[in-house]
């Protein structure tokens, strides 16, 4: 057999022996259809997992690039030195072995719609009857001059879970006590709104019990942030002064970086030096997105609500933080969400059937503290052909809530995290 | 499809404090009969609702099938009544202590809550 990077793992041992191009459509698929996900990410493993609970019969194959997933959720805890890495790593044996999905572990390169073919890095080529992409974001390299994939190695993103996070984590504990951590926060939209800010409060928990004289700088190119009340009023609680928040109105736009000396550049010149540097740079959707024709101008995913197709290019379903779906935010809860409901409409797409009415929620928790939660919840559906968030319902935390309260948001938040993990790749709370 | 109808202009009357008078073992059958097909309609001219579809959400902090493995409560095979009690008084911001409930049951129609208490009841712990 030609030698291939990639590894098939299936629960047919017959898969893994047989070259996928010689089989595109397999025995048992033959009526049910085939179904290709690229991601394994919040939004793709949920979609190959949902798709097989509702119809086995359906050949489901995922491409994921990494053999293990690391998720961005709770990377902020071990940021903040509170969970260990390995505690946010996530395996997709569930989906091979319990749901039969076939996993390629492999990058994406290509996508023809018109042939309905989807191209590996090696050159295979993979039919489906539908393909659906949860690429998550790409950095926008030109988005911050200066601000390159070199300069990330010297001022991390840390806006995917992997080897970045584990360098801003070791750049984090080599500095020296009454050092400055500075954090550059995009516009929107981006990847997890309220990301940033709990990022910021968990380092300040490290810093308050480790490096207490060190301070905390985010420079914002926006003037309003998620859950910004009770952010800003749990950092006075729990850390005094030592975070500072710079607005957009305030010359928090950072326009140039040197990643050298870590130093970064505001719109109206001034320049700040920091000890750390982490910059979030402008977002888009994974570059699959893009390959398959399915962005739009703006570097994002124009979708149909009830069912997640792509507006652009039929049979292609776009789910995740690659998505225009406001007012839902990008998250993994809405990824899994959105997962779901693709996964329906797809199943019932495959049998002839009318896809039924979407529904989606979402919650997502921020650590303050380590027994300091707060959430901001939604519930949305389509009317009129738009995502809308169902009037009444949903909104953030209270701000007057006792001590009791913010600790049971907190357990919940652990709680979330071991479901949402348990519900996406099977896996047993750490 | 007119009981299930009836039920609902049944739980809109409930008022605050009041105790349940409605007979649930009927609502369930009512339901049951209604969900025969694994479909509720929700109006004449939407698409159809799909209980599994509403309760897709709350896996993601109830867990799979709403087996929660962590601090938030599991949801699976827990009586109709109970469920659907405790739904209706999430929403009517009358369980104490309740920190997000609330806030995500007020986006569900009592019709969805009761389909969502069926829902969970009938799968296995
Ligand atoms: C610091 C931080 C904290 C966060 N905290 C929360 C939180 O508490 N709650 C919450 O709900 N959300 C949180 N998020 C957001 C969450 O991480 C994202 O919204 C979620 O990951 C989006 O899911 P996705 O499926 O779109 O993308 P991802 O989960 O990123 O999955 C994409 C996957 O696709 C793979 N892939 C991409 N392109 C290819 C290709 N061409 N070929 C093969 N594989 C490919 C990638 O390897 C990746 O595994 C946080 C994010 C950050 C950065």
């Amino acid at each position: 057999m030609i030698s291939r990077r990639k590894v098939i793992k299936s629960a047919a041992a017959a898969f893994a022996a047989t070259p996928l191009l010689s089989m595109p459509f397999v025995a048992r698929a033959q009526t049910a259809g085939r179904v290709v996900i690229v991601g394994g990410g919040f939004g793709g493993a949920t979609a190959a997992k949902y798709i097989k609970r509702r119809n086995p019969d359906i050949a489901v194959t995922l491409v994921e690039a990494s053999p293990r997933f690391y998720t961005c959720p709770f990377s902020n805890l071990y940021l903040g030195g509170l969970r260990d890495f390995d505690s946010i790593g996530h395996s997709f044996d569930e989906l091979t072995d319990t749901y039969g999905v076939e996993l390629i572990t492999e990058w994406a390169e290509g996508v023809d719609g018109d042939a309905h073919t989807l191209t590996l890095a090696s050159g295979e080529t993979l039919g489906y009857d539908k393909l659906l992409l949860s690429p998550g974001i790409d950095m926008r390299w030109d988005g911050i001059e200066g601000y390159d994939e070199a300069a990330a190695e010297l001022a991390p993103h840390a806006w995917k879970a992997g080897p970045q996070t584990e360098l801003l984590r070791s750049q984090l504990e080599a500095m020296d006590d009454g050092g400055l951590f500075i954090l550059s926060a995009p516009a929107d939209p981006f990847r997890c709104p309220p990301g940033p800010y709990e990022r910021v409060s968990l380092i300040a928990n490290y810093f308050k019990e480790s490096k207490p004289s060190s301070k905390i700088l985010i420079l914002d190119s926006k003037d309003a942030f998620s859950k910004q009340g009770l952010f800003q009023a749990g950092w006075q609680e729990l850390y005094g002064d030592m975070i500072e928040w710079v607005s957009l109105s305030n010359d928090g736009r950072v326009i140039r970086v040197d990643a050298e000396n870590l130093e970064v550049e505001t719109e109206f010149g001034e320049i700040h030096r920091a000890d750390v540097l982490n910059v979030i740079p402008p977002q888009k959707a994974g570059f699959i997105a893009e390959a398959a024709g399915v962005t739009n101008e703006g570097g994002w995913v124009p979708i149909n609500p009830e069912t997640f197709e792509s507006q652009q290019v039929s049979d292609i379903y776009v789910v995740g933080d690659a998505t225009i779906a406001a007012p839902m935010p990008k998250s993994g809860f809405s990824a899994n969400a959105q997962g779901k409901v693709a996964a329906s409409a797809i199943v019932a797409a495959l049998t002839g059937e009318e896809a039924p009415a979407p529904s989606w929620a979402n919650t997502c928790y921020s650590l303050i503290g380590p027994e300091y939660g707060i959430s901001v919840a939604g519930v949305y559906r389509v009317e009129n052909g738009e995502i809308i968030s169902v009037e009444g319902s949903g909104g953030v935390s209270p701000a007057e809530a006792d001590a009791e309260f913010r600790a049971a948001e907190a357990r919940y938040a652990v709680g979330w995290y071991d479901a949402i993990t348990q519900d996406i790749w099977g896996s047993q709370p750490a | 499809m007119r009981a299930l109808h009836q039920l609902v202009v049944h739980s809109h009357d409930r008022k605050r404090g009041d105790t349940f008078l409605m007979p649930w073992d009927k609502i369930a059958l009512a339901l049951a009969g209604a969900l025969a097909t694994g479909v509720l309609m929700t109006g004449a001219a939407q698409a159809q609702t799909d209980a599994s579809v509403l309760a897709g959400t709350c896996a993601n902090c109830h867990g799979t099938d709403g087996n929660s493995p962590g601090a938030i409560p599991s949801i699976a095979g827990l009586p109709f009544e109970y469920i659907l009690e405790q739904l209706l008084a999430f929403k009517a911001d009358e369980v104490p202590g309740t920190t997000i409930m609330g806030r995500i049951a007020k986006g569900y129609s009592d019709e969805e809550l009761e389909a969502l208490a069926l829902h969970f009841s009938e799968i296995e712990e």
